[in-house]
């Protein structure tokens, strides 16, 4: 590999050039807000007709946040729980969908397409639309869809599988774009490699965890970051509540709401770190097989 | 030879679009499939069943308490009072449209070029500080818009972009998961292809265009979607970049009319379901477009 010297430098310059514009709108628009933020959470901030006052107040927000207040260290919990439950739930549910839509059945563009409508407009847009319309419409809908499916049931047995559909309608609301993905990530897979191993003799339940999956594994790891994100920062977050709340409160300060909201942020960098230690070992030998193939 | 078991997995084929079934098989999986299909199906789309029926719902049962699900008496009032209340907006309603519209189609449009451009030099070329900024950019990920709603407002404020159009659309364009989304989608993608490419004398841009880019359509559809529905319903922007009536967009102008607690905003809560309605209009147009593209290339030109 002989390249000049001057071919390596304009090669360096392209690659500049192509991250250039979205990392400048990056840094201006999130990165820098963001230390920014860290720096006042160490301050007490007050608003004075035309400027901010601060004064430095070391880490006295965060402590407060952790010891004074047990709001904070209690729905931080809470969302820890949450996220816990609610995303592998999401991401199972979007592989199993996944799977079933990219088999092979008849009218199987027809059902993509009834697939992808949910997908346009309950993940976000729809679910604000109900929450500007007020009076808490999302429960309303919940309970009433549910209320809907199971009236002819009724009994002990119709409450149990309404309180299942309320949450079931949860997870189905947030897992449309994740099963775009992996369907996506289906087609990745090399049709030749499942003829080989039908060839050899595989099952399905095989070919299901020995190449579909392990197939997946970067697709599905996509789903969970992306998962933990929409979850995380979705603004109806209990979490999220209490910063907007401390944002605009007079006698806390904002200070104080960026001491939390950073609390925040390292929990779900903690969580993002586990997903990332489970994911490292599959996501290596996909990358090591891949190579030898090349 | 004579009775095989059959492996309970094989009722279930789970993905696998290449395989010979005997057609007793194929017959009873995909009628499980097809079924299960059709009832989560009939769930997800229940929520727009309900926006529908909300908006042609008469005020009585509007305000009924438990609120029904579907519409027992359907009128069209509430569209008549939806139009009366765009008529006696300060500023004309188109305005609001047109903003929006504006907004929204150029945003999203910059959010999928940057992205590209950026999500390619990350997976393509080489370029000092390289691993450093996309570490940076999977942590910015993390971060919520709402948690830095003041220290982001002090920035718009300082570059003078209060109260223009622009206050609308540059503070979405740095979406990090965009780029993630994208960059990890052409990391399966094959380097021998865009090397082949750059054998025969294309350029970067030319690779990224007509190489790259079909190869992760799936991922640019999926930012599309995502980019559209952050900037087309958020009413933040309207609510604390802008100032001026003119300069503000559609969510704002739905959400005003019922705010206060006058009697004339309790009339409008017909008006505001019924542009429940209209607002997720858009969504059914870029549906009715991605539809046959999307789906089709998700089943031809996957990454191979």
């Amino acid at each position: 590999m002989r390249k000049s010297w001057n071919y390596e430098k304009k090669q360096k310059l392209v690659g500049f050039s192509f991250v250039v514009p979205w990392i400048i709108g990056f840094g201006v628009f999130t990165a820098f807000p963001l230390f920014y933020c860290l720096y006042m959470a160490l301050n007490k901030v007050q608003f004075v007709t035309d400027h901010l006052e601060m004064s430095p107040l070391g880490f006295a927000n965060f402590h407060k946040a952790l010891y004074e207040d047990a709001e904070i260290p209690n729905k931080l919990m809470q969302t820890f729980q949450q996220s816990l439950l609610i995303v592998p739930l999401i991401v199972v549910f979007a592989l199993i969908m996944a799977l079933m839509l990219n088999s092979k059945f008849p009218g199987r563009a027809f059902y993509r397409a009834v697939f992808f409508l949910p997908v346009m407009l309950t993940s976000g847009n729809l679910i604000a639309t109900l929450t500007s319309q007020g009076q808490g419409s999302i429960s309303v809908l919940q309970s009433g869809t549910a209320a809907a499916l199971v009236a002819g049931i009724g009994g002990s047995l119709g409450e149990t599988l309404k309180v299942v559909l309320d949450n079931f309608l949860v997870i189905l609301w947030y897992s449309g774009v994740q099963m775009l993905l992996l369907i996506a990530g289906m087609q990745s897979i090399n049709p030749s490699t499942y003829e080989a191993a039908r060839i050899d003799g595989a099952g399905q339940w095989e070919i299901l965890w020995t190449i579909t999956l392990p197939g997946l594994m970067p697709f599905l790891f996509i789903c969970v970051i992306y998962t933990i994100v929409d979850q995380f920062t979705a603004s109806f977050n209990p979490i999220l509540e209490v910063i907007s709340h401390h944002s605009v409160n007079i006698s806390t300060g904002y200070g104080y709401a960026s001491a939390i909201a950073w609390l925040y942020f390292l929990v779900i960098l903690l969580i993002l770190g586990i997903v990332i230690l489970i994911f490292r070992k599959s996501l290596g030998l996909t990358v090591q097989r891949k190579e030898k193939k090349a | 030879m004579q009775t095989r078991k059959i492996p309970l997995g094989r009722k279930i084929h789970l993905g696998l679009k290449h395989f010979g079934y005997s057609l007793r098989h194929m017959r009873l999986s995909t009628a499980v499939i097809l079924l299960i299909l059709t009832a989560v199906a009939l769930v997800s789309l229940l929520p727009i069943v309900y926006v529908i029926c909300n908006a042609f719902k008469p005020l009585e049962e509007l305000f009924l308490y438990p609120p029904r699900f579907f519409v027992r008496n359907p009128t069209t009032q509430n569209f008549t009072d939806f139009m009366y209340a765009t008529d006696v907006s300060t500023v004309p309603f188109t305005r609001y449209l047109f903003n929006s519209v504006v907004v929204t189609l150029s945003a999203t449009a910059l959010i999928i070029v940057s992205s590209l451009c950026c999500a390619y030099a990350f997976s393509k070329l080489r370029f000092p500080g390289q691993k450093g900024l996309f570490r940076m950019i999977t942590i910015a990920l993390m971060f919520s818009p709402e948690a830095v709603v003041i220290t982001r407002y002090l920035v718009v404020n300082r570059l003078g972009l209060i109260d223009t159009l622009w206050a609308h659309i540059l503070p979405h364009l740095a979406l990090p998961m965009g780029v993630f989304l994208i960059k990890q989608f052409m990391d399966q993608v094959p380097n021998s292809l865009s090397e082949a490419a750059k054998i025969d004398g294309a350029g970067e841009m030319r690779i990224l265009w007509s190489i790259i880019t079909p190869a992760v359509l799936p991922a640019v559809g999926a930012v599309l979607i995502i980019a559209f529905q952050n900037v087309w319903g958020d009413m933040s922007t309207s609510t604390l970049y802008t100032v001026s009536e003119s300069m503000k967009t559609l969510p704002y102008f739905v959400s005003s009319l019922t705010s206060g607690l006058t009697a004339s905003s309790v009339a409008r809560k017909g008006a505001t379901a019924a542009a429940g309605l209209l607002m997720l209009l858009p969504n059914f147009i870029i549906f009715a477009v991605l539809q046959k593209s999307m789906i089709e290339t998700m089943v031809t030109s996957g990454i191979k």
